[in-house]
């Protein structure tokens, strides 16, 4: 990508420090409250820097409830079902992006209606199975949605980058006797780098944070994941502001590694990979 | 022309078999874990249910509801309304941050990244923060708005006045869903290939008429998704509403899979939310099918096909 | 796998199949992840000659923690049982509940917080405690306040024992109190002279406003519905009519009460608007609030947060109409599944015994207030090394105060009620008898309408 007018770049600095300013406030405001005493934490104007620091609130959220053994759980649910879903996901997205069949239309609007019915009203149902498969209080229930897919979302948002992808490239190798699958994992998946990785990005995020899963799903404290430990610094009299804070930016600091490391793959993406000389 | 003809069907048979084999794991898992509870709420919604008793009453829970509640009318109205005014807000918004933060300069990692952080703020944590942002006496907002001249007098009373609730939820819903957007929007940006930039840079077009005529076009496609993805998420706007006002002031932020959640959680009456979740449902594929049929007006797709 | 899944099928035959995956899988995630998944995916051979049961509560870690300690301590006694403590998040902790139920999976021993009690008890959830109540000489039925006892009742049967039993009460800031040359509200209110019109002197001397309006010091937090339905019963008011039929607001009692409170905030301006009194900027904690009601169990996060100043508690003032306070407790139910309904009830019995209950609402944790009467009247109860000093207060409300009238519908109708009384309490509609007057009949047509609707 070329280089900027030194005005121009001044212009872009100028907007995105305003926004990252703007944008980076909830975090910062987390960060400061999760500094605070107790005594601070309501303080009114509110305390911006915090004095005293406190930094044994971490220590406190970290000891007070088992989060070694919660994190443990988060990172195996997210990283199998992260990895399950690029994967089945980018393979059914391929389908609905370049195959033509009578029933693909009808289809794929069954597959975007799975998200239009509330889960309010499927959440009971759903349980039901797999309570009939007896695997209540296991990670089955947490895992297995993503090896079918994992949802419209992933495959709908792939199928739109599959779709914008030129079909001179896989037709050149169907020519040259590659197989369906090849063309998916040695021509798709390397164009669309940008998306898969937009896509990872949303589903670690997506089992990281999940709540109502683990919650409906796991009954034995030792199985429990982060996002419902968190929620246990809430209680009817009202939040632990500062310790729920600090647990909160436990919470999400591998998320926010993960995004900050994503960055690399995410500038290069196509224009590495050769197809912009068309 | 016979021969052709039926080459073609044949190669159409392969196609349309390979096409299915790659579906199957979704399709397999719609049938196993879906499509069942898809089913039964559909039932339900025929029935009185309070978690206890089953009873059928065929279509009472629907005309009940579309002639006899006034609010669900009421809830039905603020999540249009905010659906309404937050997507496409939304849309040029996230565009416009994915588009500074395609520009080549120096620390845009960094800078992606603080634009991301509100996505990464747990939904319990971001609300208590948007209190303290939306509060209209010591609220940051109203603290900015004076300080650019605005009587404290006419600052918006935003969470407690019925008037701004809504506008209050927007802005909130283009700070929280925004960066997954914005994501969305770097990854298609991302995928333009240089090369088209560089023709139009030889036609002598300017950057304006580059992000017009090469921008919005190759990146229809995801506008279109974030489109779709957009009218359907915030159609069902809920954490919220539940954890900040839990509806109010008034009914004012009541809305639609709250009041769903309302009744189905809180007043154990499963037949009507049923009935209101298919509602919903019916309106949203009506939605997402017409903009589907216009897709090919405005969607460019490089790979030919719909 | 849940180690005792009654359910009345039998197993069906890929049952065991899967289990033998499931137990493999189970190991492979436990060694995954961490030791203790081993021990809990392996199950409980070591102590399989004891009955192991479920016992669901919410709480932040620290109560959690005691609830931990409890556990323990009955662990150690019996051994034949051995209780599992299921911790679930306050917040979401009814949704999760009414999965379990509905799906006949519920845990053995259940919290269930008193709002939803009545509606969750008409479905058959629950098991009939009156034989053991009856019957078991160690429960000594007849210590238990009759108030914290009517609580658990349905259809003349005991169905829930009550935990966690609390008031709301005056929480007063003693040195906003003394500043404004106030005199201490507690002694006046054993002289029966703490009224609400003294209240409101009070709140007036304790205001102080900013030259350009603003508050810097407010008298009193207005609670909202249902923690403020004393004044209604002070000014003569009621809630729903006695067969509970009715909604009985639109009363010149009820406007007159609900008119005082909207007074204070937007005539006498010195109660905290909603935004001024938002994240706690006039929180009791903040020490710029004179006085704030709320529930008993408040207490503990008083004694941690408030360090600049002294306070206390008092009872709720007077009324023309008397003084009682609200009495609400929550409900320790048993699964009407459970297959070890004696060993459950030994449980229950240990959770609501005098001795539990000094350890819980005593001076060292003040979580609620004790169901029975020889607790609420010990020294273990009555004295305090810290704030709050005034126990008196606490016996009070307990001998006094009043249910609220929650019914199966009481989340339908408290719901459509309170989106009434925003108008009043927002301050964009000030008449309380006009008010109230829609409400009622907004409130009169849900008590009317069909159920399940």
């Amino acid at each position: 990508m070329s280089r900027l007018s030194p005005l121009r770049a001044g212009v872009v600095y100028l907007l995105l420090a305003a926004g990252a300013a703007v944008f980076s406030l909830p975090f910062l405001w987390t960060v400061s409250t999760a500094l605070k005493t107790p005594e601070n934490v309501f303080r009114s104007p509110p305390q911006i820097v915090p004095l005293p620091v406190a930094w044994d609130n971490f220590a406190k959220a970290w000891t007070a409830l088992p989060f070694p053994t919660y994190v443990a759980n988060t990172l195996f649910i997210t990283v199998v079902a992260t990895t399950a879903q690029v994967l089945t996901g980018s393979l059914v997205a391929y389908g609905f992006a370049r195959f033509r069949f009578r029933a693909r239309t009808p289809l794929f609007y069954l597959l975007l209606s799975t998200m239009m019915l509330p889960s309010q009203v499927t959440m009971i149902p759903v349980f039901l199975i797999w309570r009939q498969a007896r695997l209540i209080d296991t990670f089955w229930p947490l895992i297995v949605p993503a090896f079918f897919g994992g949802g419209a979302f992933n495959i709908f948002l792939l199928r739109q980058f599959f779709l914008t992808l030129p079909r001179e490239m896989d037709e050149a190798a169907l020519m040259d006797g590659a197989g369906y699958l090849r063309i998916w994992w040695s021509i798709l998946m390397p164009l669309a780098r940008p998306a898969l990785i937009a896509v990872t990005l949303f589903a670690f995020l997506a089992h990281w944070d999940d709540f109502m899963g683990p919650l409906i799903y796991l009954n034995s404290p030792e199985k429990y994941t982060v996002s419902v430990g968190l929620r246990m610094f809430q209680d009817s009299f009202g939040t632990n502001l500062e310790q729920m804070m600090a647990a909160s930016l436990i919470h999400i600091a591998p998320t926010i590694l993960l995004f900050f490391l994503a960055q690399r793959y995410f500038v290069r993406g196509i224009a590495l990979s050769g197809i912009g000389g068309r | 022309m016979a021969a052709l003809t039926v080459r073609r069907r044949s190669l159409s048979g392969r196609e349309a078999r390979f096409g299915l084999a790659f579906i199957a794991p979704w399709l397999a898992g719609f049938l196993v874990f879906a499509l069942g509870p898809m089913l039964a709420s559909l039932y339900l919604s025929f029935c009185k249910y309070d978690l206890h008793r089953l009873e059928w009453v065929g279509a009472e829970n629907y005309r009940r509801l579309l002639t006899a509640d006034p609010l669900f009318w009421r809830a039905l109205q603020n999540t249009v309304v905010y659906v309404a005014i937050s997507v496409p807000l939304g849309l040029a918004g996230s565009l416009a941050i994915a588009v500074l933060l395609n520009q080549n300069v120096r620390g845009q990692r960094l800078f992606r990244t603080l634009f991301y952080l509100p996505s990464l703020v747990p939904a319990v944590a971001s609300s208590l923060l948007w209190l303290w942002v939306l509060n209209s006496e010591n609220g940051l907002l109203n603290y900015g708005l004076s300080l650019a001249g605005l009587p404290h007098r006419l600052c918006p009373r935003w969470l407690e006045d019925p008037v701004w609730t809504l506008p209050a939820f927007v802005l909130m819903s283009l700070w929280g869903v925004g960066g997954a957007r914005m994501v969305i929007f770097l990854a298609g940006l991302q995928g333009i290939p240089e090369s088209y930039y560089e023709a139009a840079h030889i036609d002598g077009a300017t950057s304006w008429q580059k992000f017009w005529f090469v921008t919005i076009p190759m990146l229809s496609s995801t506008i279109f998704f974030n489109l779709i993805l957009g009218v359907i998420g915030s159609f069902q706007v809920f954490t919220s509403a539940y954890v900040m006002t839990s509806g109010g002031p008034g009914n004012a932020s009541l809305f639609y899979v709250l009041y769903l959640f309302r009744n189905a959680f809180e007043y154990f009456k499963l037949g009507k939310a049923s009935a209101m979740a298919w509602i919903l449902f019916a309106v949203l594929l009506g939605f997402t099918m017409i903009q589907f049929r216009q897709a090919h007006r405005w969607v460019h797709y490089e790979g030919g096909d719909e | 796998m849940p180690r005792h899944d009654r359910l009345p099928q039998s197993k069906p035959p890929a049952g065991r199949e899967r289990s033998a995956t499931c137990s493999r899988r189970a190991l492979i995630c436990a060694a995954l992840s961490s030791a203790a998944a081993v021990a809990a995916g392996c199950g409980t051979a070591g102590r399989s000659s004891r009955v192991e049961l479920r016992y669901m509560a919410w709480g932040n870690p620290e109560q959690l923690g005691v609830e931990q300690q409890l556990v323990d301590g009955f662990n150690r006694q019996n051994r034949d049982i051995h209780v599992r403590l299921f911790r679930v998040p306050a917040s979401a902790y009814l949704n999760k509940a009414i999965i379990m139920l509905a799906s006949r999976t519920a845990p053995d021993v259940i919290r269930i917080d008193h709002y939803n009690f009545p509606n969750l008890v008409r479905k058959e959830y629950f098991r009939d405690l009156s034989p053991f109540a009856d019957s078991d000489a160690q429960f000594d039925k007849a210590d238990i306040f009759p108030a914290a006892l009517q609580e658990g009742m349905y259809r003349g049967r005991l169905y829930g024992l009550n935990v966690l039993l609390g008031g709301v009460m005056m929480y007063y800031n003693k040195a906003l109190f003394a500043a404004a040359g106030q005199p201490d509200p507690y002694r006046l209110w054993m002289e029966r002279r703490w009224t609400w019109d003294r209240l409101r002197e009070a709140a007036i001397a304790i205001s102080r406003h900013a030259p350009d309006g603003r508050p810097e010091r407010l008298g009193v937090q207005i609670p909202t519905f249902p923690h403020n339905a004393y004044i209604l019963w002070a000014f003569g008011g009621e809630i729903l009519s006695a067969d509970g039929k009715h909604c009985l607001l639109n009363s010149p009692g009820c406007a007159r009460a609900y008119q005082f409170l909207a007074d204070l905030r937007w005539k006498d301006r010195v109660a905290p608007t909603p935004s001024q009194g938002a994240l706690s900027a006039f929180g009791f904690e903040s020490g710029k609030l004179g006085m704030t009601f709320d529930w008993m169990g408040m207490a503990p996060r008083f004694r941690r947060a408030v360090k600049s100043f002294d306070w206390d508690v008092c009872p709720v003032p007077y009324g023309p109409a008397g003084g009682a306070g609200i009495l609400k407790g929550n409900q320790l139910v048993m699964s009407a599944e459970t297959a070890y309904p004696e060993k459950a009830w030994r449980f229950m019995r240990y959770l609501t015994s005098a001795r539990t209950e000094a350890m819980l609402y005593g001076d060292k944790l003040r979580r609620g207030d004790p169901a029975r009467r020889s607790v609420a009247r010990s020294q273990e109860f009555l004295h305090a090394s810290r704030p709050p000093y005034n126990t008196g207060a606490y016996l009070s409300a307990l001998e006094n105060g009043r249910l609220l009238p929650i019914d199966a519908r009481w989340q339908e109708w408290s719901t459509v009620l309170n989106a009434e009384l925003d108008e009043l309490w927002g301050g964009r509609d000030l008449d309380a008898a006009r008010v109230l007057a829609r409400a009622a009949s907004k409130v009169d047509a849900v008590l009317a309408s069909e159920e399940g609707f």
